[in-house]
C-alpha cells in the first residue's frame, strides 16, 4: 500500500486505529475515546479444549481484558449480546505468502547462466536467500486478507516462499488498517525447500544439486561465523542470525521429508515440515522422526470414471490417494504426531473448513482439529501467549459463530482482528421468510416468502391452483414487490418493513397508474417438507489399506526373512565349482548358509526347484531409475558435491518390474552431462522399503565421470559451458585436481596446528565439491567414467597417473576393447553394453564382440543396462556375449553378476552362490539366459521380493482395488463431488545415451 | 611432401579396409538342394528331415526329403540336421535411411511437410549403408523401409539387403502409406507430463480432408496431376496399404472407424499397444496388426508386468493376423528375439517365427513372392545350427537372398578381427 494513501486513509478511519497509531501525528481532532466491548451470554472456546457457557469476553483496543463467566462489565462498554452464539479464537495459518510481492519469474531458460548476475552483498547463489526479510516486504492486501478473514483466520505467518533458503517470515494479523498495526512478530521463522524458485542461475538444475547446495550453505554459514577478517556477506549474516528460529521446510511429498531429515540430522536441526498431506503412507516412520507437520487440505478430486477406456489410464496410486487424503489428519492424530493445518494449496479459502469437516468425518477429533488451527500453530512459532486462545492480556483475535465451526451449516458472523470488527454476515439479519397475508386495496392474497434470508423469493397464491411469481426485494427496512395477476392486473408496490412485527406496509400503483396502499401481515412459518436423505456424513467413511508402497504391486505386509531350503536346482555358483546339478541351497538370516546335496534344515521353508536353475541375483553396474528430480546436476562442469542417495525414489514401480527380471542390486548413477558428475547410490531392490532402507550399507562410494559428446553438448550445440569440445577436457581435469591438491594441503596444514594456533589463522572453507575430489585422491571415492573413444579414455588414464588416483571403471566404454591391454594392466573394469551402437558418431565402433577381446585380455568385463527397460532383461541381453563374443556360458553369466560385484568392490558379499555371501538368489524356470525362461522367485537378503505366484495374487488385488475405487468414485460423483478427467501417465525413463 | 602423400594413401587404404561393405553376391548360377535339414516354413509348419531346393533364385522343392530326386540339382548339400528358416522381414524400420542417429547429415528418414504420401522411401535407401550388413548377419534379409514424422510420413518400400543400389534392392515399391494417427494425449516436454491434445479433432479432420480429396481426385474424368493425391488414390482401391500408427484404445477405434468411413480398403494397424484390449473390434473389422517388439515392461504401472510380451499370444488366440517389427534401424538386428520373447508367454516357436516371416509378407501383400519356404517364392532364407529366436542359441551358418549366398561379414566383425589381432589373440 502506498504510504501517502495510508496517511490519507488514516484521517478517516475508526477510533481503534487512531488509538493504536501511537507514534503517528494526527492531522485533525484527537478522537481518542478508548471504547470497551463486552460480548455477553456466549459460549466461549478459551482454547481448543476449554469451553465455557454463558460467558463474557471483554476487550479494549487490541487486547482482551477479561473473559469468563463472572467478569464485570465496565460501565460504558459497548454490549454485544451473543446469546446462543459461539466465540472461538480466530484461526492461524503458518504457511502463506499473504501480503508478499509477487515472485518475478525470470524469463528464459536458466540452463546457460552459470554466474550470479545481480550486484549486491548477498551470497553467490540466488536460490539461497537467507537475507530476505518478509517484514520489509509486507504490505497489506485487503482482498487477500478478506479471503482469510471470511473463513475465520485472524493471523498468518507469511514469507516469500521462493528458493531453497527462503529467509525469514513475519507473523501478521489480517486487519486492513496499517502495516504497523498488523505485524505481530517479525522474523518468526526461517524457510527452506528443495525448489530453486525464481533464481535465474543455472545451478542447481536438479533436486540433487538443491540438496548439495543446502548442505554447502550450512558449511558456508558455519565458516562465516567462525572466521574473522572476511568479506561481508548479507546471506550468511542472516543465515547465522536466524538459524535458531523455528525452521519450516516445505517438501513435495513424504519422501522428500526423509531427505530433509537427513540434512537436518547432519547439522543438528529439526525442521517443521510443511508437507503435502500424504504422511499416512509411512505413518510409523513419520512418527519416529519426531517432526511436526504443517498439513495442507487440498484433497484431490475424484476422477471421472464413466468411460472405461480413459479410466484404464488411471493409476491405482492416484486413486488410492484420492481415497486416503481426507483420512490423513486422522491417521496423524492416531499416531500422536503433532500437526497444524494450512489453507495453502486450496483453490478457494472456503474449502478450508469444509475440508477439515471432511477430515473430521474420517475420524479426526474436533479438539485436535481446533488445536491445529489455533493454539497448535501459535505454539510452533512461540506466540501462544498472544494468539490462538482467549485469555486476559492476549490479542483480541476471535470469531463469532452461529454454532460449531465444524458444523456444515454453521455461519461465521464476525471476525475480530486485533480488536477491529469485521462483519462477515450480520448477526441479527432480519429473516423475512414465512407466510404473509397481503392486502392491496380491499383484496387479500396469500404471499409465500421462501429462500435465503438475504435473497428471498416471493410467490403469490391466487387460488389453490394458481400461483404467480413476485419480484421481491428487501434491503434493510426497504421492501418492493412487483407482480402481475392474469393479463389485466399488474402491481408495483414499495414500502418498509417493521422488524419487530415483521409486517410490511406502503403504497404502490396498479397497471393504470392508480395509487393504492398495501400492507402485509405475518401469518406463520413455512414448514418444509422433510426430504429425508440418508445422512452419509455421520457414518465414518471406510478407506482401503495402505500398501507399501501405496500403489500397484505394493505389499499389504512387508515380506519377511525366512530360513529357506531350495532343493534340487541346477546351481550356477560363479565359483570354481562351476554349475552344480541337483543341488540344494540353504538361505538363513539373509545369508547363503549351505550348498550341497540332500541338505536338511530344521524349520526351513522347502522349495522344490527340480528342473529349475538357481543363480545369484543380477547386479546392474549402471542404470538410472528410482531417482527423482533429475539425475544430472549439469549446471556445472564438476558436481562432485551431489549424491544420488539424496534423490532415491523408492516407490518407482520399475523396482518391482526389474526384480521380476532377476536383478537384486543396482548402481544408480549420476548422468553424463558434465566431466565430473556426482556420487552414485548403490541400492538393493528392497521393494516397499524407504529410500534409506534400500541403500546398501557399507558399500564403497563411487562417482560418475563423463567424457564425450554429452559433456560437450554437441547434440545441443549450445556451447557455453566448458568443455566445448574434447580439446578442453584434459585441461579441465588437471585444473580441478590441481585445486583439489591445494585444498587438501590447506586442510592438512590447518589440522596440523594446535588448537590455539588454529585460532590465529584463517580456517579453510569447507568445499563439498573439492572434498569429493580429495576423496578421489585419497582413494576413498572411486570413479566410473562414461566414455566412448579410446583417445579420451587414455587421456583420463594419463591424468589419473599424474595425480595418483585410479580409474575404477569405464562405463559404456565403447572402445575399451581397443585398449584392452592398458585396462588389464591397470585393473580397470570395462562396463559395456551388450550390442548398442549407431546412435552417435562416438558409438560407431561399438561392437558386440568387445567382451570377447576384453575377457581374453584379462579385463574385468560387465554388461550394464543404462536404462530401466534394459535392466529387467539383462539375463537375455548378456546371452549376446555367447552369440557374438564366443564366451562360455559360465563366463558370460559373470558379466552381470560376479564381475559387476567386483567392479563395485562388493564381491566379498555379492556376486556368487557361496556360503557366507548375501542370500541374493534367483530361481529361474529354466536356463537363466534363455528367452524362454522366467524368474520364479527373486530373493534379496533371503527375502522373497518377487514371486511369480504372488505376482498373480497382487494382480488380482490390483484389479479388486481398482474396481472398488472406481465404484466409489461413481458414487462420489452421483453425490455431487466434482470430478476431473483422467490423463495418461506413462513414464519416460532416464538414460545417458542421449542427453 | 611425397612421404606425406604415401602416408595419406596408406591411411586411406587402412581406413577404407576397416569399413568395407561386403560385395553383393552374384545371381544364382547353379541349382542347389539342401537335404537332411529341418525346414521351418514360416506358415506354422515344420518339415523334419526336409529337402529344400532352389533354382534361379526361386524355391523349386520344399518337402520331406525322401521323395526328392537329387539328380535334378547340380549341388546337393547335407545339412546334418541344421535348420532352414525364411529370411526375417522387418515390417517397419528406417534401416538404410540412417547411418548415425545423432549425426543429422546421415539421417534421411524425415522429410519436411505434413503430408508426404508421394515420397517413396526406396530412392533414399542407401544400399551401402554400413549398418545394413550388421543387421542382415542376424538373418534379417528384408525390410519394409519407412521414415518418421509428419501426418502421412511417406510410402514405404520393401527392400532386400544385398544389393548394389536401391534399384536392385527393391522388392516391392509403394507397399503402403504411413499415417500417424493423432494422439488424444500428448507428452509435454515443457510440463514433463501428458496433456490433453486440444487439436485432436482438428487433426482428424485434416486426415479426413486429404482422403476425401483423394477420392474426389480419383473420380475426376480429366485432371491436372497432383502428386500427393495421386499417391493416395491406391489406398482407396486397396492396391496400396494404409499403415496407421495408433496405440491407445480410443485412437485405434477412431482410426479404424474413420478410415473405414472414408473408404480406405487395406488398413493395417501399427504399434497398437492397446490392441490386445480390443480383439473383438479388430476381428470384426478384419484389421491386421503390426506390433512393436514384445517388450518386458508395461507402459502403465498398474498393468500386468509382462503384458507387452503377452500381446502376441492374445492376438494369436483371437485369430487376428499380426506381425512384429523392430523400428530402430541398427537395433533391427534384434528382431528375432523380439518375437522369441513371445514363446515364454504362450506362443509356439513357429507362431513366433510367422510373426517375422510369413505373416509379415501377408500383411504387406507380398506373400505370393516372399515370406515362407514355399515353391515359387524367392529363395531368401537362412541356415542356422540352433534356434534363431533365442540369443542363447542363435547361430547363423549362412544366408541366401533370391538364391544368392550372401557375405555375412560386417563392420563389427572387421573391428573384432582387427583388435583381436592387436591384442595377439
Amino acid at each position: 500500500m502506498n504510504r501517502i494513501l495510508v496517511l490519507i486513509l488514516l484521517l478517516f478511519t475508526s477510533h481503534q486505529l487512531a488509538v493504536s497509531q501511537e507514534t503517528f501525528h494526527i492531522n485533525g481532532v484527537a478522537n481518542k475515546t478508548e471504547l470497551v466491548h463486552a460480548f455477553t451470554n456466549a459460549k466461549i472456546y478459551l482454547d481448543h479444549k476449554t469451553v465455557i457457557e454463558n460467558a463474557t469476553l471483554i476487550i479494549k483496543n487490541q487486547l482482551i481484558i477479561g473473559v469468563g463467566t463472572d467478569v464485570k462489565i465496565p460501565k460504558g462498554a459497548v454490549i454485544h449480546d451473543l446469546k446462543g452464539k459461539v466465540i472461538y479464537p480466530s484461526f492461524i495459518d503458518l504457511y502463506s505468502s499473504y501480503g508478499m510481492p509477487k515472485v518475478k519469474k525470470h524469463s528464459g531458460y536458466g540452463w546457460q547462466q552459470y554466474d550470479k548476475i545481480d550486484e549486491d552483498v548477498n551470497g553467490w547463489n540466488m536460490a539461497i536467500r537467507a537475507e530476505v526479510d518478509a517484514v520489509e516486504l509486507f504490505e497489506i492486501n485487503d482482498g487477500a486478507a478478506k479471503g482469510y478473514r471470511n473463513n475465520g483466520f485472524g493471523a498468518v505467518l507469511t514469507s516469500q516462499n521462493d528458493g531453497i533458503v527462503r529467509g525469514t517470515s513475519v507473523l501478521v494479523d489480517l486487519d486492513n488498517k496499517h502495516e504497523h498495526h498488523s505485524i505481530l512478530k517479525k522474523r518468526a521463522s526461517m524457510g527452506f525447500s528443495f525448489e530453486k524458485g525464481s533464481s535465474p542461475q543455472a545451478y542447481p538444475t536438479a533436486h540433487l544439486g538443491a540438496s548439495a547446495l543446502l548442505k554447502q550453505s550450512y558449511h558456508d554459514a558455519i565458516w562465516y561465523e567462525q572466521v574473522k577478517n572476511k568479506e561481508y556477506d548479507a546471506t550468511w549474516e542472516a543465515f547465522n542470525e536466524f538459524r535458531n528460529l523455528p525452521q519450516i521446510f516445505e517438501v513435495g511429498d513424504y519422501i522428500e521429508k526423509f531427505r530433509a531429515d537427513n540434512i537436518g540430522d547432519a547439522f543438528g536441526d529439526q525442521y517443521i515440515i510443511k508437507g503435502s498431506g500424504d504422511q499416512y503412507r509411512r505413518i510409523d516412520e513419520m512418527k519416529k522422526t519426531g517432526a511436526t507437520f504443517i498439513v495442507p487440505l487440498n484433497f484431490p478430486l475424484a476422477f471421472d470414471v464413466t468411460d472405461d477406456q480413459y479410466t484404464r489410464m488411471l493409476q491405482l496410486a492416484d486413486m488410492k490417494h484420492w481415497e486416503m487424503a481426507p483420512a490423513n489428519a486422522a491417521k496423524l492424530e492416531e499416531a500422536q504426531i503433532n500437526f497444524v493445518f494450512t489453507a495453502d494449496g486450496l483453490k478457494k479459502k472456503g474449502d478450508f473448513l469444509k475440508n477439515i469437516r471432511k477430515a473430521i468425518s474420517y475420524g479426526l477429533s474436533e479438539e485436535t482439529a481446533l488445536r491445529a488451527i489455533t493454539s497448535g500453530p501459535a505454539e510452533l512459532i512461540g506466540v501462544e501467549d498472544q494468539i490462538g486462545a482467549l485469555k486476559k492480556g492476549m490479542r483480541a483475535n476471535f470469531i463469532i459463530s452461529k454454532g460449531n465451526v465444524f458444523d456444515a451449516k454453521n455461519v461465521i458472523y464476525e471476525n475480530w482482528v486485533g480488536g477491529s470488527q469485521h462483519i462477515i454476515k450480520p448477526i441479527n439479519f432480519h429473516n423475512p421468510t414465512g407466510e404473509y397475508s397481503l392486502l392491496i386495496g380491499a383484496r387479500t392474497y396469500k404471499l409465500m416468502v421462501t429462500g435465503k434470508p438475504e435473497k428471498p423469493k416471493g410467490k403469490l397464491k391466487i387460488s389453490d391452483t394458481t400461483k404467480v411469481d413476485v419480484h421481491l426485494r428487501i434491503d434493510g427496512h426497504n421492501v418492493s414487490l412487483n407482480f402481475g395477476i392474469g393479463e389485466n392486473e399488474y402491481y408495483r408496490l414499495a414500502g418498509s418493513v417493521d422488524f419487530k412485527s415483521n409486517s410490511w406496509a406502503g403504497t404502490g400503483k396498479d397497471k393504470s397508474g392508480n395509487i393504492l396502499s398495501w400492507s402485509t401481515a405475518y401469518a406463520k412459518e413455512i414448514t418444509k417438507k422433510d426430504k429425508k436423505k440418508p445422512d452419509k456424513e455421520k457414518e465414518k467413511p471406510s478407506v482401503g489399506a495402505v500398501w507399501f508402497p501405496n500403489k500397484a504391486y505394493g505389499f499389504k505386509e512387508h515380506p519377511t526373512q525366512k530360513t529357506t531350503l531350495i532343493k534340487n536346482a541346477t546351481v550356477w555358483t560363479n565359483e570354481e565349482a562351476g554349475t552344480l546339478k541337483e543341488t540344494d541351497v540353504l538361505l538363513r538370516d539373509g545369508k547363503i548358509a549351505a550348498i550341497g546335496k540332500n541338505l536338511t534344515a530344521e524349520g526351513a521353508e522347502i522349495i522344490d526347484a527340480t528342473g529349475m536353475h538357481l543363480t545369484v541375483g543380477i547386479i546392474d553396474e549402471h542404470v538410472h531409475f528410482a531417482l527423482r528430480g533429475g539425475l544430472n546436476e549439469g549446471a556445472t562442469n564438476c558436481s562432485a558435491e551431489v549424491d544420488e542417495n539424496d534423490v532415491i525414489y523408492p516407490e518407482d514401480v520399475r523396482i518391482y518390474q526389474i526384480l521380476a527380471g532377476g536383478v537384486s542390486t543396482v548402481q544408480l548413477l549420476h548422468g553424463s552431462a558434465n566431466l565430473i558428475g556426482g556420487k552414485s547410490a548403490i541400492v538393493k531392490l528392497r521393494w516397499g522399503k524407504t529410500a534409506n532402507e534400500m541403500v546398501l550399507q557399507g558399500a564403497d562410494k563411487f562417482i560418475k565421470f563423463a567424457l564425450g559428446e554429452n559433456t560437450t553438448e554437441h547434440n545441443e550445440r549450445s556451447g557455453k559451458r566448458l568443455p566445448g569440445t574434447r580439446l578442453g577436457m584434459d585441461g579441465y581435469y588437471r585444473d580441478m585436481f590441481n585445486q583439489a591438491v591445494i585444498y587438501k594441503q590447506q586442510w592438512e596444514t590447518y589440522n596440523a596446528l594446535s588448537a590455539s594456533k588454529q585460532q590465529t589463522v584463517k580456517r579453510p572453507k569447507k568445499n563439498l565439491r573439492l572434498d569429493g575430489l580429495v576423496s578421489i585422491l585419497n582413494g576413498e571415492l572411486h570413479i566410473t567414467c562414461h566414455s566412448y573413444l579410446q583417445s579420451e579414455m587414455m587421456m583420463l588414464l594419463r591424468v589419473s597417473d599424474d595425480y595418483g588416483f585410479k580409474i575404477n571403471t569405464f562405463t559404456h566404454g565403447m572402445e575399451t576393447y581397443k585398449i584392452a591391454d592398458e585396462l588389464a594392466k591397470r585393473g580397470v573394469t570395462a562396463s559395456i553394453f551388450s550390442d548398442w551402437w549407431g546412435y552417435k558418431i562416438e558409438a560407431e565402433d561399438g561392437i558386440p564382440q568387445a567382451a570377447g577381446i576384453l575377457f581374453s585380455e584379462g579385463v574385468n568385463v560387465c554388461f550394464n543396462s543404462d536404462i530401466a527397460y534394459q535392466s529387467n532383461r539383462l539375463n537375455h541381453d548378456v546371452a549376446k556375449a555367447i552369440k557374438y563374443a564366443g564366451l562360455s556360458e559360465e563366463d558370460t553369466w559373470k558379466l552381470i553378476t560376479l564381475n559387476p560385484a567386483k567392479a563395485l568392490h562388493l564381491d566379498d558379499r555379492l556376486g556368487s552362490v557361496k556360503v557366507g555371501k548375501d542370500a541374493d538368489v534367483v530361481i529361474w524356470s529354466g536356463h537363466p539366459m534363455s528367452l524362454y525362461s522366467k524368474v520364479e522367485k527373486n530373493f534379496v537378503d533371503g527375502i522373497v521380493y518377487f514371486d511369480r505366484q504372488r505376482d498373480l495374487e497382487l494382480r488380482a488385488e490390483i484389479k479388486k482395488e481398482r474396481a472398488r475405487l472406481i465404484a466409489k468414485m461413481l458414487v462420489a460423483a452421483e453425490d455431487g463431488e466434482k470430478t476431473r478427467k483422467p490423463v495418461a501417465k506413462e513414464r519416460k525413463d532416464y538414460n545417458c545415451l542421449h542427453q | 611432401m611425397k612421404n606425406l602423400l604415401i602416408i595419406a594413401t596408406l591411411l586411406f587404404v587402412v581406413l577404407s579396409a576397416s569399413a568395407q561393405i561386403p560385395t553383393p553376391a552374384p545371381a544364382q548360377s547353379e541349382s542347389v538342394l539342401y537335404v537332411n535339414c529341418v525346414a521351418h516354413v514360416g506358415n506354422g509348419k515344420v518339415i523334419k528331415n526336409a529337402a529344400v531346393g532352389f533354382v534361379d533364385g526361386k524355391f523349386t522343392f520344399v518337402q520331406e526329403g525322401s521323395s526328392v530326386s537329387k539328380s535334378a540339382f547340380k549341388k546337393v548339400i547335407d545339412l546334418k540336421g541344421n535348420h532352414i528358416y525364411p529370411g526375417f522381414i522387418n515390417a517397419r524400420t528406417d534401416l538404410g535411411l540412417v547411418e548415425t542417429n545423432a549425426v543429422l547429415s546421415t539421417k534421411d528418414n524425415a522429410e519436411t511437410g505434413k503430408f508426404r504420401p508421394h515420397v517413396s522411401t526406396a530412392k533414399s535407401y542407401d544400399a551401402e549403408n554400413m549398418v545394413i550388413p550388421t543387421v542382415r548377419s542376424n538373418g534379417i534379409l528384408m525390410s519394409n523401409v519407412t521414415g518418421k514424422g509428419g501426418v502421412i510420413t511417406n510410402s514405404s518400400c520393401l527392400m532386400q539387403h544385398d544389393a548394389w543400389n536401391w534399384e536392385d534392392a527393391l522388392v516391392k515399391d509403394n507397399v503402403g502409406i504411413w499415417l500417424n494417427w493423432p494422439q488424444k494425449y500428448k507428452w509435454s516436454w515443457k510440463q514433463n507430463k501428458y496433456e490433453v491434445n486440444k487439436d485432436y479433432e482438428g487433426n482428424v479432420n485434416e486426415i479426413k480432408k486429404i482422403f476425401n480429396n483423394a477420392k474426389a481426385y480419383g473420380n475426376q474424368a480429366s485432371k491436372t496431376t497432383n502428386l500427393i493425391l495421386e499417391s493416395m488414390v491406391p489406398t482407396l482401391n486397396g492396391t496400396k496399404r494404409t499403415f496407421v500408427v495408433a496405440n491407445g484404445a480410443k485412437e485405434i477405434m477412431d482410426a479404424v472407424n474413420t478410415l473405414k468411413d472414408l473408404g480406405v480398403a487395406n488398413i493395417v494397424l501399427v504399434g497398437a499397444n492397446d490392441a490386445w484390449k480390443m480383439t473383438a473390434f479388430l476381428k470384426t473389422n478384419d484389421i491386421p496388426v503390426m506390433l512393436g517388439p514384445l517388450k518386458q515392461l508395461p507402459n502403465s504401472q498398474d498393468e500386468d508386468l509382462k503384458i507387452m510380451a503377452k500381446r502376441a499370444k492374445i492376438l494369436q488366440d483371437a485369430e487376428i493376423l499380426y506381425c512384429i517389427y523392430r523400428s530402430s534401424f541398427w537395433d533391427g538386428r534384434n528382431l528375432p528375439f523380439s518375437a522369441g520373447i513371445g514363446v515364454a508367454y504362450g506362443l509356439t516357436k513357429e507362431e513366433a517365427l510367422m510373426a517375422i516371416t510369413g505373416s509379415v509378407a501377408k500383411i504387406l501383400g507380398v506373400d505370393d513372392q516372399v515370406g515362407t519356404l514355399e515353391v515359387g517364392k524367392d529363395a531368401t532364407f537362412i541356415i542356422t545350427s540352433g534356434d534363431p529366436l533365442d540369443y542363447l542359441t542363435h547361430k547363423m551358418e549362412s544366408a541366401y537372398i533370391q538364391g544368392r549366398e550372401i557375405n555375412l561379414d560386417d563392420h563389427h566383425k572387421q573391428l573384432d578381427a582387427k583388435y583381436s589381432q592387436k591384442h595377439g589373440q
